[in-house]
């Protein structure tokens, strides 16, 4: 029971209880403020409901900075004591044994369970950033099981608590969960949440691991998508698992863009079957997979395509053929430097001529000496010759660098 | 006349207060709500995924120096350690008439190559180029131009050289992080419609530096350069990310800046005449996807990428703004076209708008209000109460605020390593509206003055002072 803390007057007392106490100086401000207009009310409002927020906001600063500063000081102290045994850990090629693994880490296993997970996961996260050129860790998914950091992001995933950055740890660190903490996940309403869950669902399952792939690559395809799959794609082939069927995939994918992709793909992880049908890309009715497939032709240098592609120059676009002269270069089979020049001499574009230059000056000793030839022949000042001397220059002055 | 003047100040700029304040309130919500979106990726993630993929577009930064002699040589270190895997540095020596380009030369292994320089954007013209003989520096670029009086022709002249589709925008002596590029190319890499991305910036001020590295950050205990730190702050953090939440900015700093190249040079690149040529730049960029019909973004990310060193004095800071104030106006007159036009999207529909009647007619209401005040407080038709209650209302929202940058500053991962840097920003915020924003409105006023009288400008040199001293 409360009563009144106002100064006391005269005539009969009022009590009040509870919510009637609240009401009661709500209506003694109101009253207060009655009399006054209501420009000066507001400003009154804005003066106290400033005060309120501000007095909410320093508490939570200071909070904030406790925490902080609390999370900073033992991740440190953790950092110290197992940063080097497990970076030491992590590159062995093979797993340790336990006497090893006690060894190294200077504690018995089940010590490392007393220690905040999250900071686990946050230093393998750190350590896998230091070995990002190595596509497989074998004994990443053993180190996180023994620091607890599996637990940790299957119960995080249960009880959806930061479920975008875990899917994303659990992608960045290749590591293997439960299929069933992803299940709902994998159609999710939210398309980050769901690309990164199907991701970790193709990491994680035995079963069938492209089975969200076709449906995924059409739609959208902005720039992260195609490199977060290329990188899934080294993973798996490092682990020694199949890799999906490229081309036939990219034939029935409606998004030129994926299908593009996976048509360069073939480079990097495709089997000789496909490889060697890169060729029938060369003249497709869609641009980009003509791009597609010579930059895939180019990282292959795959002599057997260069006819193809030398027939099919009169039928490119111009930004395609600049692209069909860097892959004869990149074949680089010494036979076309007639090529080079006829395209030097016919191109509508001065970029494309720029191009051919640049690829029959790097041409072996061949192209130079024809590029020497052609240059003797222009006037000094001439546009053609500020061209040809800026491709001399430059192309000097790399081998310069090397050299220095 | 003065009855009106009354009414107007009594009702009129009451409701445009409040809209004010309201606006801020929304911009410090939507500032929230996107930063916490964007925070959800992780960085390691981000570096990751650029680091292990073929498919990473490249970046060049342009960075115009002009008589930039003391400070060159550091500050394109600083640009050269940047940890990117695909990027070139193109600077621009617009024509210094001091030791600029001896110094890059020496210091860099500078040659001179013979280049077919084509000018896809006018600029003043061009001399030469010069590319580094050594392998350390193969990623650096140094264009030689006749100066053309503006900031903005030099970057013209150096888009003209760039080889990558994504450009930064940068000053030379500004100090980027070295991730910066990162940070800033991750917003196209999840959406490629962002047309421009926008880096956080702060004060390099009150810094330690060594080679061109920041070796501990913290604010400057000089009034000038720590008022414009907690400014900064408040444009980048609550302003800048809050339009960003619903596509709305309108500039994309000078200082700092990613833009898509092909977008830039559509637009005519920038424009030499303008005093503001980021913000111009930026509108002819959406006007250009508006009357092209292409979809756009522009983006704010909460990342510290860039520390400035501004101005430290007060004639200096007033230059600056005079400046400023005169391209905000040669914007309103050069855009009209946009403003309350459903074509320009948001741009033309909310945040012109905006930007007309809470930026660009703000001091010119506050300047007459002054004046008003002044005349009552002599006439004696004040009522001190009530003036003081109002001031005291708009202080208060001001002081709050300012708390709520530097909280959000804490929270998007602590800029300073002293924490009496914080406590040296609330302070500022108390004595911002007292004692520098008054600097500002005339400054403005005097930029707007300068235009409509036609007055020759001079962009004048910035003296600067550098950093602290290098650590021994």
């Amino acid at each position: 029971m409360f009563c009144s803390t106002f100064p006391q007057v005269q005539g009969p007392v009022a009590e009040f209880h509870g919510w009637e106490v609240l009401v009661y100086y709500f209506n003694n401000i109101e009253n207060y403020f009655a009399d006054y207009l209501w420009q000066v009310r507001t400003a009154y409002g804005l003066i106290i409901g400033c005060i309120l927020v501000m007095m909410v906001l320093y508490v939570l600063f200071f909070l904030l900075i406790r925490k902080t500063t609390k999370y900073k000081k033992e991740y440190k102290k953790l950092e110290e004591k197992f940063r080097q045994p497990l970076y030491s850990l992590m590159i062995l090629p093979d797993p340790p044994s336990a006497l090893e693994l006690e060894e190294t880490l200077g504690c018995k296993i089940e010590e490392l369970k007393q220690y905040d997970p999250k900071m686990f996961t946050q230093m393998i996260s750190s350590l896998r950033m230091e070995l990002c050129e190595i596509l497989y860790l074998p004994n990443i998914q053993f180190i996180c099981e023994i620091t607890g950091v599996i637990d940790y992001i299957e119960r995080c995933l249960v009880g959806r608590k930061r479920v975008f950055e875990i899917l994303q740890m659990v992608v960045n660190l290749n590591i293997r969960i439960s299929e069933g903490e992803l299940a709902i996940y994998l159609n999710h309403h939210n398309s980050n949440i769901r690309l990164m869950a199907r991701l970790a669902y193709t990491i994680c399952t035995e079963n069938e691991p492209y089975q969200y792939l076709e449906e995924d690559l059409n739609q959208k395809m902005p720039p992260w998508r195609p490199m977060l799959t290329h990188r899934l794609f080294g993973w798996l082939q490092e682990c020694g698992r199949p890799m999906p069927s490229f081309l036939t995939i990219a034939e029935a994918l409606k998004n030129d863009q994926a299908a593009a992709f996976l048509i360069e793909e073939v480079a990097y992880w495709g089997n000789e079957t496909e490889k060697n049908e890169l060729s029938k890309f060369f003249l497709s009715p869609r641009l980009n997979r003509r791009l597609a497939a010579m930059r895939a032709t180019a990282q292959l240098a795959r002599a057997e395509n260069e006819q193809a592609l030398i027939e099919s120059y009169d039928r490119q676009p111009e930004s395609i053929k600049r692209e069909l002269l860097r892959t004869v270069l990149a074949i680089n089979s010494g036979k076309q430097v007639d090529f080079f020049e006829h395209v030097y001499n016919t191109a509508s574009s001065k970029e494309t001529q720029e191009q051919a230059m640049t690829c029959m000056y790097l041409y072996g000793s061949e192209g130079r000496r024809r590029f020497e030839i052609i240059r003797s022949q222009t006037q000094i000042g001439d546009e053609h010759r500020i061209l040809l001397d800026q491709i001399d220059a430059t192309n000097l002055l790399k081998q310069l660098q090397q050299f220095s | 006349m003065l009855n009106i003047l009354l009414l107007f100040y009594g009702y009129i700029i009451f409701f445009y207060s409040l809209a004010l304040i309201t606006s801020y309130v929304a911009l410090l919500i939507m500032a929230y709500i996107y930063s916490s979106n964007y925070k959800q990726w992780s960085d390691d993630y981000i570096k990751h995924m650029v680091d292990s993929t073929p498919y990473v577009p490249g970046v060049s930064i342009v960075a115009p120096a002009y008589n930039e002699e003391v400070t060159v040589v550091d500050n394109v270190r600083s640009l050269l350690r940047q940890d990117y895997p695909n990027f070139e540095i193109v600077i621009v020596n617009d024509g210094s008439k001091d030791r600029t380009l001896e110094k890059l030369i020496e210091n860099f292994d500078m040659v001179e190559v013979p280049y077919d320089y084509i000018e896809h954007i006018h600029c003043k013209p061009f001399k030469r180029l010069f590319r580094s003989s050594s392998i350390k520096y193969s990623k650096l670029v140094v264009v030689d131009k006749m100066n053309g009086g503006t900031k903005a022709d030099a970057v013209n002249g150096g888009l003209n050289v760039v080889s990558n589709p994504y450009f930064i925008n940068t000053d030379v002596d500004c100090i980027l992080s070295n991730d910066a590029i990162y940070h800033c190319i991750f917003p196209v890499l999840l959406d490629d419609s962002v047309i421009a991305v926008s880096g956080t910036m702060s004060m390099s001020n009150g810094a330690t530096i060594e080679n061109g590295e920041i070796i501990e950050l913290s604010t400057s205990t000089k009034p000038i350069p720590l008022f414009q730190d907690l400014e900064y702050k408040r444009s980048f953090l609550i302003g800048k990310m809050g339009w960003s939440c619903i596509n709305a900015m309108n500039n994309v700093s000078g200082g700092y800046g990613l833009f898509n190249l092909q977008v830039v040079i559509a637009a005519g690149g920038y424009g030499s005449e303008s005093f503001a040529e980021d913000m111009d730049m930026l509108f002819r960029m959406i006007g250009y996807c508006c009357d092209f019909k292409r979809p756009y973004r522009v983006v704010q990310i909460p990342h510290n990428c860039c520390w400035t060193e501004g101005p430290s004095n007060i004639k200096t800071l007033i230059r600056q703004r005079t400046r400023w104030g005169r391209g905000l106006i040669q914007l309103v007159f050069e855009h009209s076209r946009m403003l309350l036009n459903p074509k320009y999207k948001t741009l033309g529909m909310l945040t012109f708008p905006y930007t007309f009647t809470f930026e660009f007619l703000a001091p010119l209401i506050e300047i007459i209000g002054i004046c008003l005040i002044i005349y009552l407080a002599l006439t004696g038709g004040v009522n001190w109460d009530t003036f003081f209650v109002m001031f005291g209302a708009i202080f208060l929202f001001s002081v709050m605020l300012s708390s709520f940058v530097v909280f959000y500053d804490y929270l998007l991962g602590s800029s300073y390593h002293k924490s009496n840097s914080y406590a040296l920003l609330l302070l500022a915020g108390l004595l911002e509206p007292i004692l520098y924003h008054p600097i500002i409105v005339y400054s403005t006023i005097r930029g707007y003055y300068n235009y409509l009288t036609r007055k020759k400008a001079v962009w004048g040199d910035m003296n600067r002072q550098g950093a602290k001293k290098k650590k021994k």
